[in-house]
C-alpha cells in the first residue's frame, strides 16, 4: 500500500569502514615518525646521550615501571582533584553570574582582571600558604582550570533561547525542573568546551607546580633523572606526561559523548 | 486510500483514544472545561502597538480559528491567552477566573515548534510526562499512538536537527496533545507541512476534536483550513490587529477533504476574501 507519510530510515552507518578510515592514516604517520626517530641517530648522527631513540626509553616503561607508575599516579591525582574542585566551583558560580545581571556587572571586571594574570606567578604564594604537600599543587590546578570553565559556563547559561521558557511555563515546571530539563542541557556544550580547555591546563599546572617544589610527580621524576643524566628516563617521563594528558582528555571526551548523545556525528 | 487515512479513521473511530481517561485521571486538580474570555485585550511593545484591543471568546469545547495578515498580532494574542505574556490592557479569564499565571491545562503548538535540540523526538513529547508527573507507561503508549496518527514513523529516536521541518512540526503537535489538555492553542501548526499532509492532518485533528471536544484556538493563514475546521472564524485586520469579522461555520462534521462540494463553503470563503479586500490586505484590479 502506498503511504505518503512513510519515512525511510537511514541505512546503518558502516562503522567499521569509517573507523578504519579514521584510524589508519594517523597511525601510519605515527609509525613513520617513530621509525624516523629510531634511526635518526644513525641517519643524522645525533648522539644518543642527548637524544635517545624510542627503543632506549620505551624499555624504561618496563624496567622502571613502578617508579613511573608512582609519579604518574601522583601527578594524575593532583590534576584530577584540582580539576574536579575547579569544575564544582565554576559551574554553579557561572550559573549564578549568568542568572543575576547585577552579579554579572559587579563580578565581571574582577573575573577579567584575574583571568589576565599569568596564573603561574601565584605558585610561590601558594607554597607560602600551603607548604610543600599536595595542597599548593592542587591549588594551582584549581586556579588555572577555574577561569576557562567559569567563562564558558557563564556563556552557556546565558545562551539559552528565552522562548524555551514558554514550553516549561506552560507545563507548570518549577525552577528546578526548568534548570534540569532546559537550562543545564542547553549550557552543557559550552561547559564541556570549557572543561576541555581546563583539562589541558590542569596537566600543565601540575607539571609547573612540581617544577617549583614537590616530592613526587612526573616532573619531579624528570628533574631527578636529569641530575643523574638519565636521559632515557627523562624522555619516558615526557611520554608518560603526554599519556596522562591524553588519558584525562580522552575520559572527558568519553563523558561528553555519553552526556550529550545529541551531538554525536555532527 | 492512504495507510494513514485508514489508520486515522480506524484508530479514532474504533480505538476511541483508549488512554484519554487514563491520562486525564492523572491530571490532578485541573479544571476540565476550558472556556476562555479575552476582554478588550491589547498589547504594546514599548511605543509600538502590536495588537488590539480585541475581545475573543472561546466556549467550552469550541473550535475557533483566527485568520489575519502577517504581523497583525495573532501569535501575541495566543501567548497572552496562554498566560505567557501579560496584556498591556484588558484581561483574560479561563473558566471564569482571571488569568494571573501561565495556563497549564493546555497544549500549545508554537509557531517556531520550540523543540529541545537535546531531546529525541519521543523525549520531546515525553517532557510533558516528566514535568507534569504523569504516568510513564500510559503517556508513552499515547505518544506512540499520536506518532502513528501523525505519520511519524521510525523517528522516535531522532534529534530535532535530524528531522525535516514538517516532521518537527508534527512532533510539536504530538507534544501538545499527549497529556490530553482541555485547551489547545495552535499557532499555524500545519504551516511547515506540504499540501497533501495538511489535508490529512486537518482531518485527523478534526476527528480528534470530535472525540475529545477540547477548546481550540487555531491560528492559520489558510482560509480553507479555517473553514474546514472551525465552529467560528475570526478575521483580523492589519496591525495593530482587531477582530473585524466573525463567521459562524455551519457545515456538517466530519468535513471532507474537498470542501468545494458545499455551496456554503464558497460563500464563507468569499466573505473572508471580501473582508480582506475591504481592509486593504488585498489589492486586486
Ligand atoms: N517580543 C516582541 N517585542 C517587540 N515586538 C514584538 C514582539 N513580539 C511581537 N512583536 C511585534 O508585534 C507584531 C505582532 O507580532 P505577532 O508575532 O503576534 O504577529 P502574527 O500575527 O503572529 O504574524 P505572523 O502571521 O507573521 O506569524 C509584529 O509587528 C511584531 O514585530
Ligand atoms: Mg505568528
Amino acid at each position: 500500500m502506498s503511504n505518503v507519510f512513510a519515512e525511510t530510515t537511514r541505512p546503518p552507518r558502516p562503522h567499521l569502514a569509517k573507523g578504519i578510515e579514521q584510524i589508519v592514516p594517523p597511525a601510519l604517520i605515527l609509525i613513520a615518525f617513530v621509525v624516523a626517530w629510531e634511526f635518526s641517530s644513525v641517519w643524522f648522527g645525533i648522539p644518543k646521550y642527548l637524544f635517545p631513540a624510542p627503543s632506549d626509553f620505551i624499555g624504561k616503561f618496563v624496567t622502571d615501571r613502578s617508579v613511573i607508575a608512582y609519579h604518574f599516579a601522583a601527578t594524575g591525582y593532583v590534576a584530577v582533584v584540582g580539576f574536579a574542585a575547579a569544575t564544582l566551583i565554576a559551574i554553579p558560580l557561572g550559573l549564578a553570574i549568568a542568572s543575576y545581571s547585577s552579579l554579572r556587572r559587579s563580578l565581571f571586571p574582577l573575573i577579567v582582571f584575574f583571568e589576565i594574570i599569568p596564573k603561574t606567578i601565584t605558585a610561590p604564594l601558594l607554597i607560602v600558604w600551603f607548604g610543600f604537600g599536595f595542597a599548593p599543587r592542587i591549588g594551582l590546578v584549581v586556579i588555572m582550570t577555574f577561569f576557562p570553565i567559569l567563562v564558558n559556563s557563564i556563556a552557556g547559561f546565558s545562551s539559552l533561547n528565552p522562548r524555551l521558557h514558554l514550553i516549561t511555563k506552560s507545563m507548570g515546571a518549577n525552577s528546578w525542573q526548568t534548570f534540569r530539563f532546559i537550562r543545564f542541557p542547553s549550557a552543557m556544550p559550552y561547559i564541556f568546551s570549557g572543561m576541555k580547555i581546563g583539562m589541558v591546563y590542569a596537566v600543565t599546572a601540575c607539571i609547573t607546580a612540581e617544577f617549583i617544589g614537590a616530592n613526587e610527580g612526573l616532573e619531579v621524576m624528570i628533574l631527578t633523572a636529569s641530575s643523574y643524566m638519565d636521559i632515557s628516563l627523562m624522555f619516558a617521563g615526557v611520554i608518560a606526561t603526554a599519556m596522562l594528558a591524553m588519558l584525562l582528555t580522552g575520559m572527558l571526551l568519553g563523558l561528553e559523548k555519553a552526556m550529550m548523545p545529541w551531538r554525536r556525528d555532527q | 486510500m492512504s495507510e494513514l487515512g485508514a489508520l486515522a479513521k480506524g484508530t479514532v473511530a474504533r480505538m476511541n483514544f483508549p488512554n484519554i481517561q487514563n491520562v486525564r485521571s492523572l491530571n490532578v486538580a485541573q479544571e476540565k472545561s476550558g472556556s476562555i474570555v479575552a476582554s478588550d485585550v491589547s498589547k504594546s511593545f514599548g511605543e509600538f502597538e502590536a495588537l488590539g484591543p480585541v475581545s475573543v471568546e472561546i466556549g467550552e469545547g469550541e473550535f475557533v480559528s483566527i485568520l489575519g495578515p502577517s504581523g497583525c498580532g495573532k501569535s501575541t494574542l495566543m501567548l497572552m491567552i496562554a498566560g505567557l505574556l501579560k496584556p498591556t490592557r484588558g484581561s483574560i479569564a479561563v473558566n471564569g477566573r482571571i488569568l494571573t499565571k501561565p495556563m497549564t491545562d493546555v497544549g500549545i503548538v508554537f509557531q517556531d515548534h520550540l523543540l529541545l535540540e537535546f531531546r529525541t523526538a519521543f523525549e520531546n513529547v515525553l517532557l510533558q510526562q516528566e514535568i507534569r508527573g504523569l504516568d510513564r507507561a500510559a503517556t508513552e503508549k499515547r505518544a506512540r499512538e499520536l506518532f502513528k496518527k501523525l505519520g511519524l514513523f521510525g523517528v522516535e529516536t531522532r534529534y530535532p536537527r535530524q528531522l525535516s521541518g514538517g516532521m518537527q512540526q508534527r512532533v510539536s503537535i504530538a507534544r501538545s496533545l499527549v497529556h490530553d489538555p482541555s485547551v489547545l492553542l495552535m499557532d499555524e501548526p500545519f504551516g511547515a507541512l506540504d499540501a497533501i499532509s495538511r489535508t490529512q492532518i486537518r482531518h485527523d485533528l478534526e476527528m480528534l476534536w470530535i472525540e475529545t471536544r477540547k477548546s481550540v484556538l487555531f491560528i492559520t493563514h489558510s482560509i480553507e483550513e479555517a473553514i474546514g475546521l472551525s465552529d467560528r472564524v475570526l478575521v483580523m485586520s492589519n496591525s495593530p490587529g482587531r477582530v473585524v469579522k466573525e463567521i459562524r461555520i455551519d457545515l456538517p462534521r466530519p468535513r471532507p477533504a474537498y470542501l468545494g462540494q458545499y455551496p456554503e463553503f464558497s460563500a464563507y470563503a468569499d466573505e473572508i476574501y471580501k473582508t480582506f479586500e475591504e481592509l486593504g490586505v488585498y489589492h486586486f484590479k
